[in-house]
């Protein structure tokens, strides 16, 4: 079984609620100290009791939230894949920053093709034509 | 809603980022409010599992600067957050579904306060054009 990511530095006997946006933006560092890029999205399972599984990487913070660079990397290739994090490989997040456990290390997930819009597109069929 | 495959290859994972911001509808299509953030949990064991559904002008206050959080909850005191407990949510996507009517919520209270206070004295008001 995957250990689990601390609460913080205080003895993990309490929940603690937090907001994800405090987690969106946030530096993650591994176990050594480096920084490794800034939290642009959480990934949760619905199914799964709502449960956040994985955090994904971007390199530049702010641009990555806001979708500047995603079209771009995509016409120039090299930065399409997303560093994404298993939240069991976090060992804490506190003072706004996520530090990884010994050892862990993101992994590379093909990010979703930007389309210009979030959630569903709908195109339209002959149907809807007719 | 864009799904992402969580590390591992399993499915059914969604981004936050296409939660945040979409229209809240209730069960009987009222519409209560935009997704301002989300409360997550952190359990002793290092689970984070999401809560509820955040919605109010203090929210979005603590989005745009964590530091504007905590001078916002002073100032408002709590009057204009509302928390959807999460398991209310049905359907996500460009809109978030809930199980439960419009008037068993109360966010989009604002809303109801201003048209039945402010909009009903408005010549016009709730006739429909001919």
């Amino acid at each position: 079984m995957n250990p689990r990511p601390n609460v913080g530095t205080a003895p993990a006997e309490r929940s603690r609620r937090i907001h994800v946006e405090d987690l969106i933006g946030a530096p993650v560092i591994d176990a050594s100290g480096r920084r490794l890029g800034h939290v642009v999205d959480v990934e949760v399972r619905p199914k799964a009791g709502w449960e956040i599984v994985a955090l994904v990487l971007g390199r530049f913070s702010l641009l990555d939230r806001m979708d500047v660079l995603r079209p771009i990397a995509y016409r120039l290739g090299g930065l399409a894949d997303s560093d994404v994090v298993r939240w069991t490989d976090v060992d804490r997040f506190e003072d706004r920053q996520v530090r990884l456990r010994a050892g862990a290390r993101p992994v590379k997930q093909p990010a979703a093709e930007p389309d210009g819009t979030s959630g569903e597109r709908h195109e339209p069929s002959p149907e809807d034509a007719g | 809603m864009a799904e992402h495959s969580a590390p591992g290859g399993t499915t059914g994972a969604l981004l936050v980022r296409d939660v945040i911001d979409s229209q809240l509808q209730s069960s009987d299509g009222r519409r209560i409010g935009r997704v301002g953030d989300l409360e997550a949990e952190l359990s002793p064991d290092g689970r984070l599992r999401v809560t509820a559904v955040l919605v109010g002008p203090q929210v979005l206050l603590g989005r745009l600067s964590f530091r504007l959080r905590e001078p916002a909850d002073r100032l408002l005191r709590g009057r204009f957050l509302q928390r959807v407990a999460i398991e209310e949510v049905e359907e996500t996507g460009p809109t978030v579904r809930l199980r439960g009517r419009g008037g068993d919520y109360t966010t989009g209270q604002g809303d109801r306060w201003v048209a039945e206070r402010v909009l009903r004295y408005i010549p016009g008001h709730g006739r429909a054009p001919r």
